[in-house]
């Protein structure tokens, strides 16, 4: 890790660059729905296994996430928002980012299967995969529906968190993953609106680089129906309760919305994007709301 | 004959430099470890008191 300077002094990595190689402002999203797939999910897990279980939901989405920047570090450093990562800033060597991810993945599937079963750790084993070589590798310098096929990746914490409970998926946890899967576009096009130059400069082929603005508002407004199907249809089908059912509807309504509008504006120069901007923090918190609100009916209802 | 590169040696700054940055990687390593260790005979103790293999 450390090299020999010829020039200047390399200093052997930070540790808090490592930490940042995990992306931890998204691993709190996967960890509060695999934590939400856990509760919801019938009986009980002992809270030491429980503990680790969702630790290992939290190393195996850092993993992810460290082999996606190893993996994309040529591209993020084309980007403001992503310029400033350890690999694209050169505060890291490639290899010692490639080591920490394969090591980190092997890691938390080991431990898994030690600490819960081999459901759970199959399903972790499958998302790290997923996101690394189908939505990383393949799909997403090559197609627009990149996050619309790679989303099932961050989708799986629901089915991982269920699984290590019980050692079997159902119907509920299935209905989650489809609920974050069908949130995903939605979510990451707002996003590519506002940051569409930074994309586009980097050559990646977001819808609105590709396909323009108009077409993007149109898919937002369109994927944006089952979303809401999917989030409201445990309630409909009688999985979870009232809490959920009512939460479920009015959040829903709310980035029903917030969509409609980014689907039926024309951005004018100079507007900032606000629309664009409030429909992607709404849908964040979207998200915390809806698997919280699956916590709250399981304890509550 | 290729010529081998002229490698500086470094200075003392930069030797503490490094020794800081290997000493907080050190400590993190330690930490995570340990909490590991004790993870891990968590794990053992309530699996056993659970009854599985």
């Amino acid at each position: 890790m450390t090299s020999v300077a010829t020039s200047s002094l390399a200093l052997p990595a930070d540790w808090r660059d490592f930490l940042a190689l995990t992306k931890p402002r998204v691993m709190s999203l996967v960890v509060f729905t695999g934590l939400a797939g856990m509760i919801a999910a019938p009986g009980t897990i002992n809270p030491v296994l429980g503990f680790a279980a969702i630790l290992c939901i939290a190393l195996g989405a850092g993993a992810a996430g460290a082999l996606n920047q190893w993996y994309e570090s040529d591209i993020d450093a084309l980007m403001k928002r992503t310029a400033k990562r350890p690999l694209p800033a050169g505060r890291m060597d490639r290899q010692s980012a490639l080591h920490f991810g394969v090591g980190l993945s092997v890691f938390s599937v080991v431990l898994m299967y030690f600490a819960t079963n081999w459901v759970a750790a199959a399903i972790l084993a499958v998302s790290i995969l997923f996101y690394v070589f189908v939505y990383t590798i393949w799909l997403k310098r090559r197609t627009p529906q990149n996050i619309v096929i790679g989303g099932a990746a961050g989708a799986f914490p629901p089915l991982i968190g269920w699984a290590a409970a019980t050692g079997d998926v159902a119907t509920l946890p299935i209905l989650l993953f489809a609920l974050i899967f069908l949130w995903t576009p939605p979510h990451f096009w707002a996003l590519a609106l506002f940051v569409k130059t930074d994309y586009a400069n980097a050559g990646v082929p977001m819808l609105p680089v590709v396909a323009g603005e108009r077409t993007t508002r149109i898919q937002i407004g369109l994927y944006t129906l089952p979303m809401i199907a999917a989030a409201v249809s445990p309630w409909a089908w009688g999985l979870t309760d009232a809490i959920y059912g009512w939460i479920a509807t009015a959040g829903s309504a709310l980035f029903l919305a917030f969509a409609l509008q980014v689907a039926f504006r024309t951005a004018a120069p100079g507007d900032g994007m606000k629309p664009e901007r409030r429909l992607f923090k709404y849908s964040i918190l979207y998200l915390f709301l809806l698997f919280g609100a699956v916590i709250a009916d399981r304890w509550f209802a | 004959m290729t010529d081998l590169p002229q490698i500086q040696p470094l200075s003392e700054a930069d030797l503490d430099a490094v020794r800081a940055r290997q000493r907080s990687r050190a400590m993190v390593m330690a930490w995570l470890l340990g909490g590991f260790v004790v993870l891990v005979f968590a794990i053992s103790i309530v699996k056993i008191q659970l009854g599985h293999g």
